[in-house]
């Protein structure tokens, strides 16, 4: 991975050994510590090699009584406090751990629960780091509690407050999303969660024209992933008998294939993920059955959405005149689209904008720019979010950056010498200055 | 063409004057041309004997009070034919004749020149030295050159001329010494008087265990000073000297430090060793000023290739404005723990804040231009003990190096187009 550095000679911390070994070929991750006896003696209670089975997830810390002498035992702060609602400020920086049973429903993890691909690819790194620590553990602050304060105080009889998560890259926008998913969730919401938008204007599947509006762009694979996504987090909701969510109206898909009035809206679900090519329409018909019944009925919906802006830039999809798909043409940006605005009720809107997922040259070259709503919704994204509640996500405050360490440590995740010592923490805050993202990318090699 | 060389003859008055002259110069140990012995003898007392053996050895120059001496008054004495001058005598005497000419011609021209400079410059030309000399040269023919040996220069004639040797032979012809075969006498001079000088020491070591004494705790003080480099070697003995040379040179020195009774030589020794300058004296660091919160502050600029980086170090918290942003200006971590390290080294990284401006170039240079400025500022808050670690860290030493300029029908500096066989 990373050699020993040369350029400064008096340099006695961050450099060491390779701790972790990734083998491509066979995706499994080997642990070594940089001593290769843990390799050679793999036993139970020293797991070495991990796969893609589903991970054993549990509340309880990982122990582990073969901590070798070097490592300093540490303990990060944690809450057994699983229920969102009632996080408070008191347990800000510190982690908790969203159960099992409701990880895997909510963020899927598992290969087995469908649409792993999409997930896979928007929350890798959240994935390998619960995956190598056991448990889906998520540190409180404050941002998520904020929205959480606000989303309690809502009289959800108005239109739908809308809010957009900004801050600088690596600050944290995504996680503050995850933590904010399982509050929803146990609030009993049903989720229209977008992992990223960005990966349909950047790493869409397959492409093709729409049946339902000419001149349209759909993406095939990548609703059908979508929609098991959606089945996935709203099953519980979806499956109920006497179910209140069902269709107002019919639907003819073909001349044969028709969703009658009444029926339920897994049916529309079931078509798009069996049918590939209604699968965009499916989702059409989805946002705007759900955006009418939620509004009369006693049903939550939560629309969590990140990097929201790019719903409002170009894709890269190319067409055949050699220009890019704009954004306004592809459908599923069209569908999602309407759930932003504010006419209906019964709901929240969360997002998050970012610069970075985007594909957009002027913002490309913008020599920096800002993170801020105004300059990455731009004119048109403005139009429809306006007015919306922005919360800032700072980097971390020193008390949290510690018990990230802390974390880190104690699952041995970071197992440098110096990690432990207060110049090993100095060097790590100096040289990540608090962000989070950079903080784990420097501890990913050590 | 010299006086000598138009036929001058040469009388037994005129011979014993130079040779006066000529004996003048070299010293009193020389006693005769013909009695010449480099060293005193070996079997003799182990005591240090009075005529030092290197005192008689040292290198001898062209002796040119002598020969002008001779000149001066060849012309008014007669010729005496019975006095056979060696042709090699001659045409050393006609050189050495040629080199004191050009000298004084070129000493005569210099400080004429020096005056004409002060009156330019619009100086008093008695108390104008060679500094001046300096700076007005560089002020005058401001050059760009990239060779600092190429630039217009005006230096005393002793300076750019190279000395050279005095004859090692007499008007017979015959070498004063055996080791004037060796092609290198003045060195193997000095490895001869070191080997004889251990040879001495052992022989005076084995008499004093006989009497049951042992050598006292006597060492030479060397520190701060080490061995002539070969250049000065060179320089000092008018020879050149080899590398291989220059290695046996330092390792017969070597063998005569470790002898139990080294002091006993240590005028000797200490002949071939030089000074070692103390870097951190010159280091002048900036003067703190304060802010009008009364913090204290210092600036600094500094360069790396094309990049300029102008620095303030300000009492604070460890927080960092590079170019309008965080640390995370630098993308890279190698970066960021270059700008970092001279405060990690002191221990100071929430001592101070650090703003900075860096343009040109790029990260890299950006990042370790900053470096030298953080550390130069952090010089006018350290003690002396922590400037010299800093110094022994190389975080005071500026980096030098520039981009190598592309080469004509090259495509870079040395690479070259890729060839393929036609």
């Amino acid at each position: 991975m990373r050699s020993s550095v040369s350029w400064l000679r008096l340099r006695n911390t961050l450099t060491g050994l390779t701790k972790i070994h990734v083998s491509t070929s066979s995706r499994r991750w080997i642990f070594s510590s940089g001593c290769a006896y843990q390799q050679a003696q793999p036993n139970s209670q020293n797991p070495v090699f991990f796969d893609h089975r589903p991970a054993q997830l549990s509340v309880t810390p990982l122990v582990d009584t073969s901590v070798p002498a070097h490592l300093p035992v540490v303990n990060a702060k944690r809450t057994t406090i699983t229920r969102p609602r009632e996080h408070t400020l008191d347990h800000e920086g510190f982690y908790y751990c969203v159960p099992p049973e409701q990880s895997d429903v909510i963020y899927g993890m598992s290969p087995n629960s469908g649409a792993f691909d999409m997930r896979h690819r928007t929350l890798q790194n959240l994935r390998f780091q619960w995956e190598l620590a056991k448990e889906s553990a998520i540190m409180i602050r404050k941002p998520a509690l904020e929205v959480m304060e606000y989303v309690k105080n809502t009289n959800f009889a108005h239109p739908v407050v809308r809010y957009v998560i900004y801050g600088r890259e690596g600050s944290g926008r995504t996680c503050t999303l995850t933590h904010l998913l399982h509050f929803f969730k146990d609030e009993g919401f049903i989720l229209l969660h977008v992992p990223k938008i960005s990966i349909w204007s950047r790493r869409y599947k397959e492409v093709q024209e729409s049946k339902f509006k000419p001149g349209r762009i759909d993406l095939p694979l990548d609703s059908v992933e979508w929609l098991q996504h959606f089945l996935l987090q709203n099953g519980e909701h979806l499956r109920q008998p006497n179910t209140k969510l069902v269709t107002h109206k019919t639907y003819v898909w073909s001349k044969r294939e028709e969703t009658p009035a009444g029926s339920p809206l897994s049916d529309i679900i079931d078509v798009g993920i069996k049918r590939a090519r209604y699968a965009n329409d499916c989702i059409g018909v989805l946002v705007e059955e759900l955006k009418r019944i939620v509004s009369e009925s006693d049903h939550r919906v939560a629309v969590v959405m990140d990097v929201a802006n790019a719903l409002f830039t170009p894709t890269t999809i190319p067409q055949v005149d050699k220009t890019t798909v704009p954004a306004d043409r592809l459908s599923l940006f069209l569908h999602f689209r309407k759930t932003l605005k504010n006419d209906w009720k019964n709901g929240v809107v969360v997002t998050t904008i970012d610069r970075k997922g985007i594909v957009d040259l002027p913002l490309r070259f913008d020599g920096g720019g800002n993170q801020f709503p105004r300059y990455l919704l731009r004119e048109e994204g403005w139009a429809v979010m306006d007015p919306f509640i922005p919360v800032l996500v700072n980097d971390y405050s020193d008390k949290e950056l510690t018990n990230c360490i802390d974390y880190n440590i104690e699952t041995r995740w970071l197992q440098h010498v110096n990690a432990g010592t207060q110049k090993g923490r100095d060097e790590l805050k100096v040289v990540s200055q608090n962000n989070p993202e950079t903080l784990r990318k420097l501890m990913s090699r050590l | 063409m010299s006086e000598l060389a138009k036929g001058v003859r040469w009388t037994t008055s005129h011979l014993r004057l130079l040779l006066d002259q000529a004996t003048r110069y070299a010293g009193p140990s020389r006693t005769s041309w013909k009695g010449y012995r480099g060293v005193s003898s070996v079997s003799g007392s182990p005591r240090m004997s009075s005529n030092s053996p290197s005192d008689a050895n040292a290198p001898r120059k062209l002796s040119g009070a002598a020969v002008s001496e001779f000149v001066k008054n060849a012309h008014l004495n007669e010729a005496d034919p019975k006095v056979k001058v060696n042709r090699a005598m001659r045409s050393y005497l006609e050189r050495a004749q040629a080199h004191n000419m050009f000298m004084k011609q070129q000493q005569q021209d210099f400080e004429i020149c020096r005056r004409h400079l002060a009156n330019m410059m619009g100086e008093d030309v008695e108390t104008f030295s060679q500094e001046d000399i300096d700076d007005s040269i560089r002020y005058l023919l401001p050059s760009n050159l990239f060779s600092r040996r190429s630039r217009p220069l005006m230096k005393p004639p002793q300076e750019v001329f190279p000395q050279e040797k005095e004859a090692q032979f007499g008007i017979d012809g015959r070498p004063f010494r055996s080791l004037f075969y060796t092609g290198l006498p003045n060195y193997y001079q000095v490895l001869y008087d070191a080997a004889n000088w251990t040879r001495q020491l052992d022989d005076l070591e084995d008499e004093r265990v006989r009497k049951g004494k042992v050598p006292p705790e006597k060492q030479i003080d060397l520190t701060g000073t080490a061995w002539k480099s070969k250049d000065e070697m060179s320089k000092m003995l008018l020879e050149k000297i080899s590398d291989h040379d220059y290695r046996r040179f330092v390792l017969t020195m070597e063998r005569l430090l470790r002898h139990p009774y080294a002091y006993r030589v240590e005028e000797f020794i200490k002949k071939y060793r030089q000074v070692l300058i103390a870097e951190t004296k010159d280091l002048a660091p900036p003067v703190p000023k304060k802010d009008d919160s009364g913090k204290s502050y210092a600036e600094s600029h500094a360069t790396k290739k094309s990049c300029h980086a102008w620095v303030t170090l300000k009492q604070g918290t460890g927080k960092y404005d590079i170019n309008g942003q965080d640390l995370l200006f630098f993308p890279r971590v190698q970066d960021r723990t270059q700008v970092m390290f001279p405060l990690q080294f002191l221990n100071k990284l929430y001592d101070f804040d650090v703003i900075a401006r860096a343009e040109f170039g790029g990260n890299s240079s950006k990042a370790q231009a900053i470096r030298e400025g953080i550390s130069r500022c952090l010089t006018a808050f350290v003690t002396s003990e922590e400037l010299e670690l800093m110094r022994q860290a190389g975080l005071l030493t500026h980096d030098k190096r520039v981009k190598e300029r592309k080469k004509y029908a090259y495509t870079g500096a040395r690479s070259k187009p890729q060839w393929r066989k036609r």
